[in-house]
């Protein structure tokens, strides 16, 4: 069903090149039933994932909702076990770590959630909520953790008085200003960023996009931006992976993706987004998909976007063999003579003229 | 076009941003929005008012009462008159005394009782929900097990062992109610252990321990005092019902639900014996349960 | 190839208004206060016509079609007309609006899984639209609902009419609404947020079955969204509301091109784009939108507004919607003609395209030094704000001598700034 994973190699900690390093990861979820909830069945919602993060960049993960993306933020960060795989964060085999040593680890990365009124505890004060990690990690006295907590409130533009506040007395903008700030708390050289500014008004996005970007300029953090929206990613974001049904199938820097993408669900990904333009939007090209993403508990053979694939159904009225993409699954790799100079998983990867 | 309050217009001005953000200008605890939201339930604030009147009159009963429970007059039965409010019962006791000193035994049945199952439910439900997996399944099958004994037979049973008392019935009620209270409590972990919040703060390395008992329990508790406020009605009802299949309280003890299992073969005669502690257990049980509604509301967040 | 189906210069088909909404006001009643969510609104939509009705959420957009359907029972309509071809719904009484809601007005939600009953197979919600407004026996009216299906784009049609809603994935729930909706071939359909809810290449989907439909039945669309990229695909007027009431109305083209009001000014400006060239700055619009029991003084978005010029008109006075362009260009805005030369790309870029003005040195915007902002306020956004104001000149000075306003081009990266969320 997935691809069977490479072996973990043994590397030695602090020689690594990449901040972040994945391998192969993999994420099945069981599908329960019965009295006792045995497992009936597995979705594989990360099929085999590799990716990259150096220190100071960002690294867009896009995908339409059920692609994984989510779920590999979580892997990245541990906060899921992988079925398969392996992640490395500076060296350190991250994806093997249980309990204090996990805990001491996990000041180095963290995680900005979507829902501002999930993602923090309605109980607790935002100063009671920023100073908890300064405590618990740092052991800070709680004059020390407060002089803390105001600086952290101040670097996410608001002000140190909010900090007797409880969550319910601040907008959608506010806690999510406040998600960042408790992301912060430890510094971190690593944030997750699932799908932060999705659940806020288009005009309060601006806001926090914005407070992202300067945040890593002044503290040099790198960034995987897990969204939906091409746009925005394309804002902020020095490299992309697009994913579809639980893999990549596409990914390299900014520019290739947006200016040469080759892979057909990412030409469609990007033809599909609506410009805030009319001339422009009504003169373009859209290729628009049939049907539905399948589902990941069963997922098609060969190529996972092939049932949906325009490109397969265009080859083969031009009477060109396609067997292979039912029958072998595309690597995701550079092909020379595609025309496309980015590792793309199509076996007829090309560009296409778009916006 | 709209006219606006030059007040408001100098506050909003004054403060130099949208009034949304004016909304911040005093910090609301949670608590007081709940007792603000309480306050506007009629019907709970009724329920509560009663119940501190009753509290009341249970702790000062020797004040409020002109007899004692024990104390016998010359008059059987006689119906509420001057002296007896109530009137009196089969063997002339004051029936008003008794029912006043009666509210002690039902209100600490009830909030003991109570208290039992929700110290074992809280457990045993947070165990399931916080571990899940081979725990959960192996806790919800017991206490499947647990909801399949009909509670009449082990209150029997009990009875028959430790003899007919108030602490029987305190443990009967405490052992059979805890399985609802824990299916809530699971219930309410499961959905939390989900939140982002309880991620955010695996996220950031804290201990299982300090996300139980600082990010998980305080806000499964909410439930739980709602159905705890109604189970201390029902617990009051269920200890009327016990009396009546005699494993109750024993005479003289002036529980309300004996005393209408005393009444019921006198009700032509003397309706009286029946109806005042009877309608004392129905409104004390309706109080628990408007105030239980009332809560229910207050906490909601979502109806703000 | 989806949705090219009118140029931008909006097509009006002759003088054929359907739906007039004239002066309407209708809130919510709360312990609080009337939550007044829509406050003065009046618009047209004529045959064959897409209003867009755009906003943020709270802007009322959602409310002003509720409040033509009449499906809200808590909203009460305290003020205004909504006539339906002649005849005010206000006054006609329950029995009239629902003959009218399904067969002559339909709806479109935002959540068809909410939308849809789960108990019934959706062909037979559908054939239950025939049979009720058209009277239609069992047979017929399921036949219809293949019919409606095939319509929209949904493979197999009939062993689809037998299935579950839950059954259907997403995108295939939205559309079995659609045919919902154009079972009786009404007249106007209002989508509320119809493609929110769905992803994007679903999204395209929907909008195509949506243009198709509405070119095949002849009816108008009251599109009601956030998504500016969608409206510039399909709406040939616009309304932009803000706080309950519309603060620009005009064609597509005038809305997008010559934008006269900064509400929409920011919106534009706020969004990252998908063909922009290199690292264009986002320009956010400060703060957050107003409570909507008090609003603010003078114009609601005064507050927020980068033009603002306070103290001044824009706190006391409140804008009226007047003709500001062309035959049918409105804004909202005392000062909406000198927007003329403001333009997203000078917003974004700080360069001054209009060539009007002179870049002015080194000055703080306006938004930030905000007179009447409490000190501990400023000193937060002071803290970052001036160095990189300062890193980023771009105030024009734009206002006559004398004027106190100062009009800045450039809302540097700006983070605090944008924020206004700092609350004093």
């Amino acid at each position: 069903m997935t691809e069977v994973a490479s072996e973990p190699r043994e590397a030695p900690p602090g020689g690594a090149s990449h901040l972040l390093q994945a391998e192969g990861l993999v994420k099945d979820f069981p599908i329960r039933g019965g009295v006792l909830g045995r497992t009936v069945g597995r979705v594989s919602a990360v099929a085999g994932v590799d990716l990259t993060v150096d220190r100071g960049e960002t690294l867009g993960l896009v995908g339409e909702s059920g692609c994984g993306k989510s779920t590999t933020g979580r892997l990245l960060l541990n906060l899921i076990p992988p079925t398969a795989g392996s992640v490395r964060f500076d060296g350190h085999l991250v994806s093997a770590m249980r309990g204090k040593e996990l805990s001491a680890m996990r000041r180095r990365f963290q995680i900005v959630f979507q829902d501002p009124y999930a993602s923090l505890n309605p109980r607790m004060t935002v100063g009671a909520t920023l100073s908890e990690p300064l405590r618990v990690h740092l052991g800070l006295d709680a004059a020390e953790a407060d002089a803390r907590v105001a600086d952290l409130l101040r670097t996410v533009g608001l002000a140190p008085e909010h900090t007797n506040r409880f969550p319910h007395e601040f907008s959608g903008g506010q806690r999510q200003r406040v998600g960042i700030a408790r992301a912060l708390a430890l510094e971190p050289e690593l944030v997750v960023l699932d799908e932060p500014v999705s659940a806020l008004d288009v005009s309060i996005q601006a806001g926090i996009v914005n407070l992202l970007q300067r945040l890593q300029d002044e503290l040099g953090l790198a960034y995987v931006f897990i969204a939906h929206d091409l746009s925005v990613v394309r804002h902020i974001s020095d490299r992309v992976a697009v994913m579809y049904l639980g893999k990549i199938v596409e990914t390299g820097d900014r520019r290739a993706i947006y200016g040469s993408p080759g892979h057909p669900y990412t030409l469609a990904l990007l033809s599909a987004i609506p410009l805030p333009d009319p001339r422009r939007e009504r003169e373009r090209r859209r290729i628009v998909l049939t049907g539905d993403v399948p589902s990941p508990a069963d997922p098609p053979s060969g190529c996972r976007f092939r049932t949906r694939c325009w490109r397969k159904r265009q080859l083969e009225a031009d009477g060109v063999d396609t067997s292979a993409c039912v029958e072998q699954e595309p690597a995701l790799e550079v092909r020379p003579g595609s025309g496309v100079d980015h590792p793309v998983a199509c076996h007829f990867a090309r560009t296409a003229e778009l916006v | 076009m709209t006219i606006v309050d030059p007040g408001a217009a100098a506050a909003a001005v004054s403060v130099g941003d949208a009034p949304s953000s004016e909304e911040l200008g005093e910090a609301r605890p949670l608590r007081a929005d709940v007792w603000r939201r309480f306050r506007r339930n009629r019907l709970a604030m009724l329920g509560l008012g009663f119940l501190v009147l009753l509290v009341l009159a249970a702790v000062f009963a020797p004040l409020v009462t002109p007899y004692g429970i024990k104390e016998r007059s010359a008059e059987f039965r006689a119906g509420p008159s001057a002296d007896h409010w109530f009137g009196t019962d089969a063997v002339g006791r004051d029936v008003y005394s008794r029912v006043v000193f009666g509210a002690r035994v039902s209100l600490r049945i009830g909030i003991v009782a109570t208290a039992l199952s929700v110290v074992i439910g809280v457990v045993v439900g947070a165990a399931a929900g916080f571990f899940g997996g081979w725990a959960d399944t192996l806790i919800s099958r017991l206490v499947d097990v647990f909801l399949a004994i009909p509670y009449v037979v082990l209150a029997v049973a009990i009875a028959t062992v430790l003899g007919r008392s108030e602490n029987t019935v305190i443990l009967v009620l405490g052992f059979t109610g805890w399985m609802a209270m824990s299916r809530i409590v699971r219930a309410s972990f499961l959905s939390l252990r989900n939140l982002e919040y309880v991620e955010a703060a695996r996220a950031l390395g804290f201990s299982r321990r300090r996300i139980m008992f600082r990010h998980i329990l305080p806000n499964a508790v909410q439930p739980v005092i709602v159905y705890a406020t109604i189970a201390v009605g029902t617990a009051i009802l269920t200890e009327a019902a016990l009396s009546y299949l005699n494993v109750g309280p024993q005479d003289p003890t002036p529980a309300w639900g004996l005393m209408v299992s005393q009444g019921k073969g006198l009700l032509s005669n003397a309706p009286h014996m029946l109806f005042f502690p009877g309608g004392a257990i129905v409104l004390t049980v309706l109080a628990f349960v408007f105030v239980g509604d009332g809560l229910r509301d207050a906490l909601d967040p979502k109806l703000k | 190839m989806a949705h090219v189906t009118a140029p931008p210069p909006a097509r009006r088909t002759g003088t054929d208004v359907l739906l007039s909404v004239r002066g309407l006001r209708a809130g919510f009643p709360t312990d609080d206060g009337v939550v007044q969510a829509v406050d003065g609104v009046s618009f047209d939509v004529a045959r064959g016509e897409v209003l867009a009705i755009v906003g943020e959420s709270g802007s009322g957009k959602s409310v002003t079609a509720m409040s033509v359907l009449g499906l809200q029972p808590t909203l009460e309509v305290t003020e205004g007309e909504i006539v339906w071809k002649g005849e005010d719904l206000l006054t006609a009484g329950e029995e009239r609006r629902r003959a009218v809601r399904g067969k002559e007005i339909a709806m479109i939600f935002q959540d068809p899984l909410t939308a849809l009953n789960p108990v019934h197979t959706v062909g037979r919600q559908i054939a239950e639209m025939a049979h009720i407004h058209e009277g239609l026996g069992r047979r017929p009216a399921l036949e219809r609902a293949v019919e409606m299906l095939d319509l929209v784009g949904i493979p197999e049609p009939r062993k689809r009419a037998a299935m579950y809603p839950h059954e259907f994935s997403g995108g295939m729930r939205q559309r079995a609404m659609i045919a919902m909706a154009i079972t009786c071939r009404p007249d106007l359909l209002i989508a509320d947020e119809p493609t929110t809810a769905l992803d994007v290449t679903v999204q395209a989907q929907v909008l195509e079955v949506l243009v198709g439909i509405k070119d095949e039945i002849d009816s108008a669309i009251i599109l009601i969204t956030h998504d500016l990229g969608v409206v510039a695909g399909l709406a040939d007027r616009v309304m932009v509301m803000y706080a309950g009431r519309p603060v620009e109305k005009g064609t597509t083209a005038e809305i997008f091109y010559e934008t006269r009001h900064p509400y929409t000014l920011g919106l534009l400006a706020s969004l990252p784009r998908l063909d922009d060239v290199g690292d264009e700055a986002l320009v956010p619009i400060v703060g957050s939108p107003p409570s909507l029991i008090r609003k603010p003084s003078g114009c609601a978005f005064h507050p927020r507004c980068r033009f603002a010029r306070v103290p001044g008109s824009c706190e006391s006075d409140d804008p009226t919607l007047r003709l500001v362009a062309g035959d049918a260009h409105l804004a909202a805005c005392h000062y909406a003609e000198e927007l003329a030369t403001v333009t997203v790309e000078s917003l974004r870029s700080g360069v001054d395209v209009a060539g009007e003005g002179e870049l002015a040195d080194l000055q703080v915007p306006a938004t930030v030094y905000r007179p009447g902002a409490e000190p501990e306020a400023d000193a937060v956004v002071a803290d970052v704000a001036v160095t990189e104001a300062v890193a980023h000149p771009g105030v024009v000075e734009r206002a006559e001598p004398g004027a106190p306003g100062r009009w800045p081009v450039d809302e540097p990266a700006g983070e605090p700034a944008a924020d206004g969320e700092v609350t004093p």
